[in-house]
């Protein structure tokens, strides 16, 4: 006969046992033994939207619209005056742009915000990827959302434009009475204008949708906000800021000096400026300081500590490890003047000591860091070997 | 001994793994499918990590769907008894083969699967409440050699004790390794998930999950804990798929330790899903039992010495087995190792003075790329495909190196090859790989 005793007792354990990992309950007991600083990721997320990411929008928008409403002006009224404001805007733009692109997360990455702002070197002439910024002038309607446009528009194109024509009357007359003027005009007008529709999109859903959804989950899985950030920020410190301003002009791999892939070739004197900015937005982000305040919130690296993060040989904490490699990236960078596209060739070593000190910040963050957050990279299954 | 052999029991047991596996794994393959891996993982990638040995294994593109429908339907049969041969044979055959594809996916648990299904190969799983037996009364026994209940469960028992014996060294008993980065990462579960916070408890799970290892096999074999060791086996797996991504693992897991609980219980069992699926009971009092060739039993014994000194062979490599993982795999070691890295390779055409820095994501996907990072036979093998690819891409003799930086267990990030070796010119073997970088530090234990 059936043995119902000792299969119900099996069956009974299986959903006892069920019911106890499965029960859901938001109530955390408090039993007054709680960790110094516990390591809440939801804190981390709350103070980089709140106090970093919004704000820092904020102002760059602010940056944005002046420029665009510069211009506006120039496009309507091309004159010297106009020209030289128009300049004087795209530069405080673009080094307000700086403190933004590394927030690659969200609408930002869906929308693939930096392609319509910072894909450098630009694009003048034809080349086997797509038409150049010439191109795009004379045929007027070129389409813009296509990857392969990123390299003909945002802030590179308008150096070029408005700082690689020619000296300040030679560029002036491009604009006034060159036969291609007013394509010219209506192409500059068409880049600000792109500029303004995607940010003002990305902004926007930053404000209204996707602040709630990136705070509320503090999950570490693939694919949740924290891992998307993580990733995010990483693969631009190690692309964008390492290689794309100071690795690869300076031949730090290949060993071949390209003077002219250093970020605003054309405006030549604020290559370093930009460099700086986006490597301070990314000292910030990791360290939480608020946009505003400067005051520092939860972040990175009081997560870090707060998990413990440290050597496990010699107790050196990882926070301590990953910020002095940011001293020594700020170090080198300061031993360089503004022009990089001229320094990649009378102080090569020099710009090549900020690759390597970058490089040895980024290892340090995508291996080290990134194992102790504990980050999951896949969605296929391991068995943690 | 030879009494032993002679011994009988009932055949239940074994039927009932039968279903229960042959159902476990059918689940697998389906849900492999249905989320997509099989494109993700066998075929979308553009170069696959063939194990030594076993190159003649290759993807076979939109034909893999086919393999896992093999796979899936044969896992079918298994679990309903029916052409049973066959298709334990098809089962193991294509289960291996898609694992043979690409070490990326090595988890010990497809390694264990291959592993029970060929011996389930020559066990009698189909001889009692199967199609097979009720189609065919010469196939029919309702007693076979106890040892073939017993082999499976020793078996289990190996995975289960060296899992645990792994566990004795030093990083995970006396640093929490790494579950100490592990666990606070679950820190927003409801209920349980404020206590991954605390060191205490890291270390509470390192020794439980040790002590768990090395005892389950005797809890589960002694009829008088037999209940208690199976509770926490179900305890044990179902808190570990809450806390890791490992899959249908712990589901398998619990199925297979029934394998420990007596010919009764498993009547018993055998008597309900008669009763859900209304198939009616053969009425035998006869006793007919299995009888094997003498053969099976010698290769039973093989398979044994084997499974028992494999996972010591790591013995006859020097340096650190976590830092070099020379006889890291097949060895039950699970959970043991928080590792990643990053590998820079550098191709070199000497003569034409070319260098390219090569973007990993360009050949490899995200879990092929870390794994590759960490582990230095994946790293020869990728830096041979780079050598072929770029020779047919206008280099010359081209140079591999790489600068790779890993760490493993919080320990901060060490160089692990060699960055002056030109590793196109390296070849595989089971010999020690001398351009692995000495491990820095020590690890104590098994």
């Amino acid at each position: 006969m059936v043995n119902w005793k000792s299969v119900g007792i099996v069956c009974l354990s299986f959903i006892l046992c069920l019911n106890c990992v499965k029960k859901k309950t938001d109530s955390e007991p408090d039993n007054g033994n709680t960790p110094e600083n516990i390591a809440s990721r939801q804190e981390v997320l709350t103070n980089y939207a709140d106090n970093i990411i919004l704000p820092a929008y904020v102002n760059f928008s602010l940056k944005l619209d002046t420029l665009v409403a510069y211009s506006n002006t120039f496009t309507s009224k091309p004159d010297s005056t106009s020209l030289s404001n128009f300049r004087q805007k795209w530069q405080i733009a673009y080094i307000e742009w700086q403190k933004v692109e590394l927030f690659d997360v969200g609408p930002t990455s869906d929308y693939g915000l930096r392609s319509f702002f910072n894909a450098f070197p630009t694009r003048i002439t034809q080349t086997s990827l797509g038409s150049g910024i010439e191109e795009n002038i004379q045929s007027g309607n070129a389409n813009l959302d296509l990857p392969s446009m990123a390299f003909t528009q945002g802030f590179p194109a308008l150096d070029y434009l408005l700082f690689g024509l020619g000296n300040d009357s030679e560029t002036l007359t491009k604009f006034t009475t060159d036969a291609d003027a007013s394509k010219r005009l209506d192409y500059v007008k068409r880049i600000t204008d792109k500029m303004k529709s995607v940010f003002g999109i990305v902004h926007s859903e930053w404000k209204t949708t996707y602040r709630d959804k990136f705070v509320s989950n503090s999950s570490l899985d693939a694919g949740a906000p924290f891992s998307l950030l993580i990733n995010g920020i990483l693969h631009h410190y190690e692309k964008y800021l390492r290689s794309g301003k100071f690795g690869d002009p300076s031949g730090a791999i290949t060993k071949i000096t390209f003077p002219n892939l250093v970020e605003a070739y054309y405006k030549k004197d604020i290559s370093l400026t930009l460099g700086k900015t986006a490597h301070k937005a990314f000292v910030d982000l990791f360290n939480g300081a608020g946009v505003k305040t400067g005051k520092e919130g939860a972040s990175l690296k009081s997560y870090l500590n707060a998990i413990g993060a440290k050597d496990a040989q010699t107790g050196k904490l990882l926070s301590v490890f990953i910020t002095e490699q940011f001293t020594n990236a700020t170090n080198k960078m300061n031993l360089l003047t503004e022009n990089l596209s001229e320094q990649v060739v009378s102080n090569n070593q020099g710009v090549q000591d900020v690759y390597l000190a970058m490089r040895a910040a980024a290892s340090i963050m995508k291996v080290d860091m990134v194992s102790a957050l504990s980050i999951t990279i896949t969605y296929t299954d391991t068995d943690g070997d | 001994m030879n009494s032993y052999i002679q011994k009988h029991t009932s055949a239940a047991p074994l039927a009932v793994f039968r279903i229960a596996f042959g159902t476990m794994l059918l689940l697998s393959t389906l849900r492999f499918w249905l989320k997509g891996w099989i494109e993700t993982l066998y075929i979308q990638p553009k170069m696959f990590f063939t194990f030594y040995g076993f190159e003649f294994v290759q993807p076979l593109g939109q034909y893999t769907y086919l393999l896992f429908a093999i796979c899936g339907i044969s896992a079918l049969l298994v679990a309903l008894g029916w052409y049973y041969r066959v298709a334990i044979v098809s089962l193991f055959l294509s289960f291996t083969y898609i694992e043979l594809i690409d070490k990326t996916t090595y988890l010990n648990h497809y390694y264990f699967v291959s592993l029970i299904t060929f011996l389930l190969i020559f066990l009698p799983a189909n001889t009692y409440f199967s199609i097979d037996s009720k189609r065919n009364k010469d196939v029919f026994a309702n007693e076979i050699p106890l040892w073939c209940v017993d082999s499976l469960r020793f078996f289990v028992s190996i995975l289960y004790f060296y899992a645990g014996l792994a566990k004795i060294n030093s990083d995970w008993l006396f640093s929490a390794m790494p579950l100490k980065i592990w666990l606070p990462a679950h820190n927003e579960i409801p209920v349980i998930g404020f206590l991954l916070n605390y060191s205490w408890v890291h270390y509470a799970f390192s020794w439980f999950g040790c002590l768990y290892d090395l005892s389950i096999p005797f809890l589960l074999w002694n009829k008088k804990t037999r209940i208690v060791g199976y509770f926490l086996v179900i305890i044990f797996h179902l808190l570990t798929s809450l806390l890791f991504p490992i899959g249908m693992f712990p589901y398998i897991m619990i199925v297979t330790a029934l394998i420990f609980f007596s010919p009764q219980f498993h009547e018993n069992l055998i008597s309900i899903m008669r009763f859900i699926f209304k198939i009616s009971n053969q009425k035998e009092v006869k006793t007919y039992r299995y009888e094997f060739p003498h053969v099976v039993q010698t290769l039973f014994i093989g398979f044994f010495v084997v499974q028992l000194l494999l996972p010591f062979r790591y013995l006859l490599y020097p340096g650190e087995l976590f830092w070099t993982e020379e006889g890291y795999r097949f060895s039950w070691r699970v959970m043991l190792m928080e590792k990643a890295g990053s590998a820079q390779f550098t191709v070199v055409d000497r003569k034409a003075e070319k260098i390219k820095a090569v973007e990993n994501e360009e050949f490899l996907t995200k879990m092929q790329e870390k794994m590759m990072a960490t582990q230095p036979d994946m790293a020869l093998q990728y830096a041979h495909f780079l050598r072929d690819h770029f020779s047919k891409n206008g280099f010359s003799n081209p140079e591999v190196y790489v600068d790779s930086y890993v760490t493993l267990n919080g320990r901060f990030g060490k160089t692990l090859i060699d960055p002056k070796v030109d590793l196109a010119k390296e070849t595989e073997s089971f010999k020690h790989k001398k351009w692995i970088v000495p491990f820095s530090d020590e690890i104590k234990g098994l």
